[in-house]
């Protein structure tokens, strides 16, 4: 699965645009202080690229929790901010009827009881312990991933590890970008001879 | 209708289970038409009538049923159904009068504990379909609308059939039923559509079977195809959930699940069964979401050969790790220093001579070393700026690595001076070396001796020819 091109060419954008607003205050800033600033801006810039999901409102809404970044964010989202703040319909888990929720929940109850006795075997509440374990260490580590449930957690997960990858990407195409532009941009103020090398190469 | 009711009522204790219920169900009304009622006419108006009356009319059309149903018996007696067709035949029936809280059920209704709506719907199907069938007609279209289910093209046939439809709430009621089956478990969400449903897939596994039967017994009756195709396609699904146990699970599910399909709105309730099947549905229908999205994960991430499922989100969790440091690392890297570079290109040739005239100010002897521990304060800061007062020196950073491979490349040079080895003292921490090369050369300092090592090795610029040549070289390096 990849990133579509869309959402690529919409995060790029949306990252230049931070750039270009806070370049300024880039130089004024410490190693750390640049770095949690770059940082983000590209969750910022992911976050409006990708649009309304799950994990964008939870990744915003733990930007949102220091005021400094919320006039930040309000600024680069504008009317979007608003938008993805308000708490969204929380109900987007599979529908089901109730009396058959409790029903199985009975029954599944009765069936554990059941077997339990027999058995005695806890392998299989070995490997659950472990599926939940894992499962949590998932749940704190994909934003706004604590109020889902199993289903909706990995599918959440997968767009997150999709846009993660594309934003890596993309920051690091930027990088050499940024690079080859600086180097070229120097040797094209300093050395014309060193240009014809370039050509001559 | 006396001996049914009796034999209704006898067959109170001895279902056993909604699946194996909702297949034989399926099977009855199949086998009914595949046997034929050829004598049998029912009259196309006062169905249609009822159903257009809706949930009312249904009444008249269980009594033409009933009537029908003796007839039917015998030849279901043939069937080697497992499930005891009789009975189960007639349980439809029965589920479907007492649904419609006729008087002659409320013994099996009650015994049974059941809800009906469905079997509303299951019993309308199979009314239809031996109205159609017993109307005449054809059946070419049968195989060919088989031929073309698979999930998207059900949904689509489906719709527009029942678009065409002149028939209202009636439809409706199927509608909900084959419309839930095809979306199996991706009930509501559209963005989950294009992945392939198993649940659906099941369906249409079990398809296969009853359809080949079905389709010879199905009659188009003038009306249009658009009857006959919502029938067809609904008393497929039902066919197929009646053979495929995931089917009907999944079917039974989304029954149970998705009520809000058709605009009125039927209350979709679980089939007739026992405790633990709506459990076991439920459960099986939401393993296999999940089990889809490991797989849909197991390919983004790599290394992810585990087919355990607890395993396999350790690498899950592994992968978001890795990627959220890396995004870390990037933004700490010279993206920072880049990013505040780009948009003051002018500046640059400033700021790069700047540096050199500082870095020439600060220099008392070495200039090597003092560059070395300037660019180290420097690359503290901000790398672009570092990198800016480097190449104002004529100098270029890159891995210690390349810098030693270049300098094995060029160990034996005609040119002396060309010759270069690496720079060790302030580099060794940084894990880069400096090579000179670059559009301003400091003063010569003499010559190295030019043995090429990893890091040890202290590096002397060259002269205006060699430099050149080095300069290439440095700025390929850099380049590459």
């Amino acid at each position: 699965m990849q990133a579509t091109k869309s959402f690529e060419r919409a995060f790029l954008r949306q990252l230049l645009r931070v750039f270009r607003l806070s370049a300024v205050s880039y130089k004024s800033m410490s190693l750390q202080e640049r770095k949690s600033a770059i940082k983000l801006s590209a969750d910022v810039a992911m976050a409006s690229a990708r649009g309304s999901r799950k994990w964008t409102r939870g990744l915003i809404a733990k930007l949102s929790e220091e005021d400094e970044h919320r006039s930040f964010l309000r600024l680069i989202l504008g009317t979007e901010y608003e938008r993805l703040t308000k708490p969204c319909h929380g109900s987007w888990k599979i529908p089901r009827s109730k009396k058959i929720v409790r029903r199985s929940l009975r029954v599944c109850s009765r069936r554990k009881n059941n077997l339990r006795a027999p058995h005695g075997v806890k392998s299989s509440v070995l490997a659950r312990t472990l599926v939940e374990k894992r499962t949590h260490a998932l749940k704190r580590l994909v934003p706004g991933g604590e109020s889902l449930d199993g289903y909706s957690l990995l599918d959440e997960a997968l767009d997150y590890v999709i846009s993660l990858r594309a934003q890596a990407d993309l920051m690091q195409k930027l990088l050499t970008t940024f690079e080859a532009s600086k180097l070229s941009a120097l040797s094209k103020c300093t050395l014309p001879e060193r240009k014809a090398s370039f050509v001559g190469k | 209708m006396q001996p049914s009711s009796r034999e209704m009522q006898g067959m109170a204790g001895s279902m056993n289970g909604g699946i194996s219920h909702s297949v034989a169900v399926a099977q009855i009304a199949l086998r009914e038409l595949q046997n034929g009622h050829g004598g049998r006419q029912i009259p196309n108006s006062g169905p249609q009538a009822s159903f257009d009356d809706g949930a009312s009319g249904h009444d008249d059309f269980l009594d033409q049923m009933l009537s029908s149903l003796p007839s039917s018996w015998a030849e279901l007696g043939n069937l080697k159904n497992p499930w005891d067709p009789p009975e189960a035949g007639q349980r439809i029936f029965g589920a479907g009068l007492a649904g419609e809280t006729s008087p002659e059920e409320p013994s099996a209704a009650a015994a049974e504990g059941m809800r009906y709506p469905p079997y509303d719907e299951s019993s309308l199907l199979a009314n239809r379909l031996r109205q159609h069938q017993i109307s005449g007609g054809s059946s070419p279209n049968g195989k060919a609308m088989m031929v073309h289910l698979d999930h998207q093209s059900q949904q689509q046939m489906l719709l527009p059939s029942l678009g065409r439809s002149p028939v209202a709430s009636g439809d409706s009621g199927l509608l909900s039923l084959p419309l839930t089956l095809g979306t199996g478990g991706y009930d509501v969400d559209a963005p989950f559509k294009s992945l392939n449903p198993t649940g659906g897939e099941g369906l249409f596994n079990g398809l296969g079977g009853p359809l080949h039967r079905a389709q010879s017994a199905f009659g188009h009756p003038q009306g249009g195809a658009s009857m006959p195709s919502q029938n067809f396609t609904a008393a497929a699904a039902t066919g197929g959930v009646g053979q495929a146990a995931s089917a009907s699970a999944s079917a039974s599910a989304s029954a149970s699940a998705g009520g809000g399909t058709g605009p009125p709105r039927q209350k979709v309730r679980a089939r007739r069964g026992q405790a633990t099947d709506p459990h076991s549905i439920a459960e099986r229908l939401r393993r296999e979401r999940i089990a889809d999205r490991m797989k849909a994960l197991q390919e983004l991430v790599p290394n992810a050969n585990k087919t355990d499922k607890a395993s396999m989100l350790d690498e899950i969790i592994d992968y978001v790790k890795f990627l959220q440091l890396q995004v870390k690392v990037l933004s700490m890297s010279r993206l920072g220093g880049a990013a505040a570079v780009a948009p003051l290109v002018a500046d640059m040739s400033s700021e790069g001579q700047s540096g050199a005239g500082s870095g020439g100010a600060n220099s008392s002897g070495d200039t090597l070393t003092v560059t070395e521990h300037q660019v180290a304060k420097l690359m503290e800061e901000d790398m672009g700026s570092a990198m800016q007062y480097l190449q104002g020196k004529g100098l270029c950073l890159m891995p210690i690595s390349l810098a030693s491979a270049i300098s094995t490349a060029t160990a034996c040079p005609p040119r002396p001076l060309s010759s270069s080895s690496l720079s060790s003292a302030g580099a060794c921490h940084l894990g880069h070396g400096i090579l000179p090369g670059g559009p301003h050369l400091p003063s010569p300092s003499g010559d190295a001796p030019a043995s090429p090592g990893v890091s040890a090795l202290t590096a002397q610029s060259a002269m205006a020819n060699g430099a050149a040549e080095a300069a290439k070289e440095a700025v390929t390096v850099s380049k590459a």
